[in-house]
């Protein structure tokens, strides 16, 4: 690709400015990938979730599995560039945006994962409509939300420079990228002033960044933390998410290291002492890693480890049972092997990290199926487990997914340069536009009396901002948190609403409708018109709604009525009343068995209406109506068919 | 340059950020105000309701025939569990396990009065009814599946596909209550038949099972001390008096409102 050149900087323009017919060749088969993955997903949203192989037992499988994964390698970005930036080490500067990058076109990925997995993606937005600040799911979608915000800002600030020196060097680059640089430079010229602001912005992003991450891997592990599940019932699952992220995260960047070292010609960049560096961090995390799983499982086992409690037949599941194979793959394969790869000072070679990588990066996947599916497969009640094998369409969108990170992390390579310039080359001859930091020892500006003066009225000004915002706090705008219960505004009086009986229809259509003979009284209290006529269940049930502006109406329903007659097909023939409370009596409909209280006050102010129940010809009818006994029997008794 | 604007880009959004912390701030403090009666009120929502619905399940009558199931399946609409093995045919809203001692064990849904579904729900589609039934309204589920997961009694279910619906089917009114028309990416549960129940009738399970002739099912209000299988009433503390009534996995704290009455010289499962 790109010559040798005076400078080092040309290695890091060279993919930018030229694109060799492989990478054309790379970027369409990663695309090709991708588009599979979306053809995938198009056939699940058409045909249902039902082209997985999730069931109603284990209910959440590949796409949450890979959903936690890319979280995991996304928490690397915040690592390398925060932490390591924070304690001074110099020697993450050539690989921070490759972490970030990792981070950026992974979150990417991962913030797609619970889309696929909703059954009705058309209803996202409900998210935040009806969003309930109770709900796991709630504080997951809010974390990953400022993460994702986080990690761009944190992504992009390091990179104004460099693309200001893109616009400023690549001026025979395509209209497109002279338009791109331009706009996303945001006029930077390298004034000591943008310097200076920009510096503190870094560092507030690097410190603001490091809890984000770390709390939006523990909500992720709360998603299986807070539900009564065998084997999600721990404490350390925030400290364990995390530390699996962050070692996943590491072996990541590695992989990605060495790919784009050999590709676009890196080495005056990416040495052997970067690789080693990121080995000892790789072997840290993963001994912290085991001594979590041994944590996890050991306690557990040692407790409960009976075969007829869940727990035993959980732990033996997964060390010989259905999923050892997983579980012992990932502990050996995934955990232990590495840990001796890269201990080993033989197997320290870049190979060797190149293996221990790839080795934690599927193990680590691997680990995310062992801690979901076999969860959700241990019976909860019966004795057989739940089962789970993917489907093509899983395989297809898992397969798209890390195409289409490959292919964000390919396309941004080939827009941007990869390695900071601005942290890595020393302004010189060869390279005189190319922007970098005035040199150290930035005047630190003491602090006259004049700006005392001037940062006492700016405390004023700010504090005047602060006071508005708390003050318009208290404005009545409703925040939208759902209750618990249905009804919003509930009253003391518990309202039935009049759906509850149903659809209103005309009479002649509830008689069309309704599967057997509709009586109507003739007898009623004087003044009683029919409002309103509601069916419910199909051929169930019938309402007839009366208003009468001459009685107090019902509080049991909210509107103008006076009584309700109710009848529904009662498929046997009934000697006594369903359930119903003692204070009903016998009474006697025209023959026919019946059922009655007197309306009563129950409790706190709150009126029953009288009740009245009695069969006929396997109909079971209703009368609630605020009137005694024996007015209702004689508005029963005048009952006539329709 | 041009003349200095009065307020500087930096300043408006130092000003704008602290409006807003304060703004977060006040809304903090007014979740802390004190208690009154009407927060009391809202608070104990769930506790309104002067009704108590409860199941009773004699498992010293049950002799494991899958009528209740079946009576479900009728009345319900019950659409098909799409090949998990573990339900075979239709999602066993009401599911009967058979037990190596001979003794069968109904579960429907557990009711629960602290229940982990209605919990962890992002957009309360599940929710308590006015009578205190967790109710699911399909209108507004997305389909996470966060209440399958939730759920320790198994007892939450999810339409993969479209489920089957006919015409007769389409022309009922959707409610939570009764859930039908179902639908295709939601999540499915028992409601103990809220259309019957609160028009006075016993769900459709209990009355399949006394006409089978068991009458292990017993359903009525704990708040007034009665039970009924569709034909006999009887007094719920009379009935449960010397059985060693429990509720299943009582010890995780969800409160169900089920009372499984054990086989008598049987042992607890």
């Amino acid at each position: 690709m790109s010559s040798s050149s005076t400078s080092k900087s040309a290695a890091l323009f060279g993919p930018i400015k030229s694109h060799s017919s492989s990478s054309y060749a790379l970027g369409s088969t990663l695309l090709a990938i991708a588009l599979w993955g979306v053809y995938a997903y198009y056939v699940q949203v058409t045909t249902g979730l039902g082209v997985t192989g999730m069931r109603s037992v284990v209910s959440w499988a590949f796409y949450i599995i890979n959903f936690v994964f890319f979280i995991g390698i996304s928490h690397v970005g915040a690592l390398m560039s925060a932490i390591l930036r924070l304690t001074n080490a110099e020697w993450r500067k050539p690989i921070t945006r490759i972490a970030e990058v990792v981070t950026f076109s992974s979150l990417m990925m991962a913030v797609m994962m619970p889309l696929i997995d909703l059954g009705r993606p058309d209803r996202l937005l409900y998210t935040i409509i009806f969003a309930r600040f109770q709900s796991p799911l709630t504080w997951d979608f809010m974390a990953i939300g400022t993460y994702m915000i986080g990690s761009t800002i944190f992504l992009y600030l390091p990179m104004i420079p460099d693309i200001a020196s893109c616009r400023d060097k690549l001026e025979d680059a395509s209209k497109f990228r002279r338009w791109l640089y331009g706009k996303l430079s945001l006029g930077w010229n390298g004034s000591s002033g943008q310097w200076r602001h920009l510096e503190k912005a870094i560092k507030m992003m690097s410190i603001i960044i490091i809890p984000i991450a770390i709390s939006v891997h523990t909500v992720v592990s709360w998603d299986f933390a807070m539900l009564f599940r065998t084997g999600w019932n721990s404490t350390i699952f925030g400290p364990y998410f995390v530390a699996g992220a962050l070692l996943s995260g590491v072996a990541t960047v590695i992989l990605v290291m060495a790919f784009l070292t050999k590709y676009y010609h890196l080495e005056g960049y990416i040495t052997k002492r970067h690789f080693d560096n990121l080995g000892k961090l790789l072997i840290a995390l993963d001994i912290i890693v085991i001594y979590f799983t041994i944590n996890e499982n050991l306690v557990p086992g040692y407790k409960f480890f009976d075969s007829s409690s869940p727990e035993g037949q959980w732990m033996a599941s997964l060390l010989w049972g259905q999923y050892s194979t997983f579980f012992w793959v990932q502990l050996i394969g995934g955990l232990v092997i590495p840990a001796f790869l890269i201990g080993l000072p033989r197997t320290r070679t870049i190979t060797g990290y190149l293996v221990a990588s790839l080795l934690v990066d599927v193990g680590m996947w691997i680990e995310r199926f062992n801690i979901i599916v076999p969860t959700l497969a241990l019976p909860q009640l019966s004795y057989s487990w739940g089962s789970y094998v993917p489907t093509w369409v899983e395989l297809s969108i898992v397969a798209g997914t890390f195409a289409g990170f490959t292919l964000i992390y390919f396309v941004f390579s080939r827009l941007f340069p990869v390695i900071s310039i601005w942290e890595t080359e020393e302004p010189s001859e060869a390279n005189p536009t190319v922007f970098s930091p005035p040199s150290m020892g930035l005047t630190l500006q003491t602090k006259s009396t004049s700006s005392m003066a001037a940062s006492k009225r700016s405390f004023l000004k700010y504090g005047t901002f602060a006071i508005v915002g708390f003050a318009l706090g208290f404005a009545p705008i409703q925040v939208p948190i759902r209750p618990l219960n249905s009804s919003g505004n509930r009253s003391s009086v518990p309202v039935v609403p009049l759906s509850n009986l149903g659809v209103s229809v005309s009479l002649a259509e509830a008689k069309k409708a309704i599967g057997f003979s509709i009586s109507k009284p003739t007898k009623l209290p004087l003044g009683s018109k029919l409002k309103d006529v509601r069916v419910l269940g199909g051929n169930h049930i019938v309402s007839l709604i009366y208003e009468n502006p001459l009685i107090k109406p019902l509080s049991l329903y909210n509107e103008d009525v006076a009584l309700v007659i109710i009848q529904a097909q009662d498929s046997f023939n009934v000697t006594s009343p369903a359930y119903l409370p003692s204070e009903f009596i016998r009474v006697n409909v025209a023959g026919n068995i019946g059922f009655a209280r007197e309306p009563s006050q129950v409790s706190g102010g709150v009126t029953e209406p009288g009740q009245l129940q009695w069969w006929i010809n396997g109909v079971r009818c209703a009368i609630f109506a605020d009137s005694t006994i024996n007015e209702m029997t004689k508005t029963a008794e005048s009952m006539e068919a329709l | 340059m041009s003349r200095r604007p009065r307020i500087e880009r930096r300043q408006l959004l130092k000003g704008t950020a602290l409006a807003t912390a304060g703004l977060v701030f006040s809304s903090l403090v007014k979740g802390l105000e004190p208690v009154s009666s009407q927060t009391l009120e809202n608070a104990s929502a769930m506790k309104g309701s002067a009704r108590r619905y409860v199941f009773v399940i004699d498992l010293d009558k049950c002799d494991g025939c899958r009528k209740c199931t079946e009576g479900c399946h009728a009345e319900m609409h019950v659409p098909p569990a799409w090949g998990d093995p573990n339900y075979e045919g239709k999602q066993p809203w009401i599911q009967v396990f058979d037990f190596a001692d001979g003794t069968h064990m109904p579960v429907p849904c557990q009711n629960c009065q602290n229940s982990p579904c209605t919990k962890v729900c992002p957009v309360g589609a599940t929710y308590y009814s006015e009578d205190n039934i967790v109710l699911i309204d399909q209108n507004r589920c997305i389909g996470c599946r966060i209440c399958l997961a939730s759920c320790p009694y198994e007892r939450r279910f999810f339409n993969w596909y479209d489920p089957p619906v006919t015409e007769e089917e389409k022309k009922i009114p959707y409610s939570p209550d009764y859930n039908i028309p179902h639908r295709r990416g939601v999540a499915e549960k028992c409601v103990w038949c809220r259309h019957r129940t609160k028009m006075g009738m016993v769900p459709a399970c209990v009355e399949a099972c006394t006409r089978a002739g068991m009458k292990a099912l017993w359903f009525g209000d704990a708040a007034q001390d009665v039970v009924s299988n569709g034909v006999d009433t009887a007094r719920l503390s009379t009935m449960i008096q010397g059985r060693g009534a429990y509720r299943f996995k009582d010890e995780l704290g969800t409160s169900p409102s089920v009372l499984y009455l054990p086989p008598r010289g049987g042992t607890i499962t």
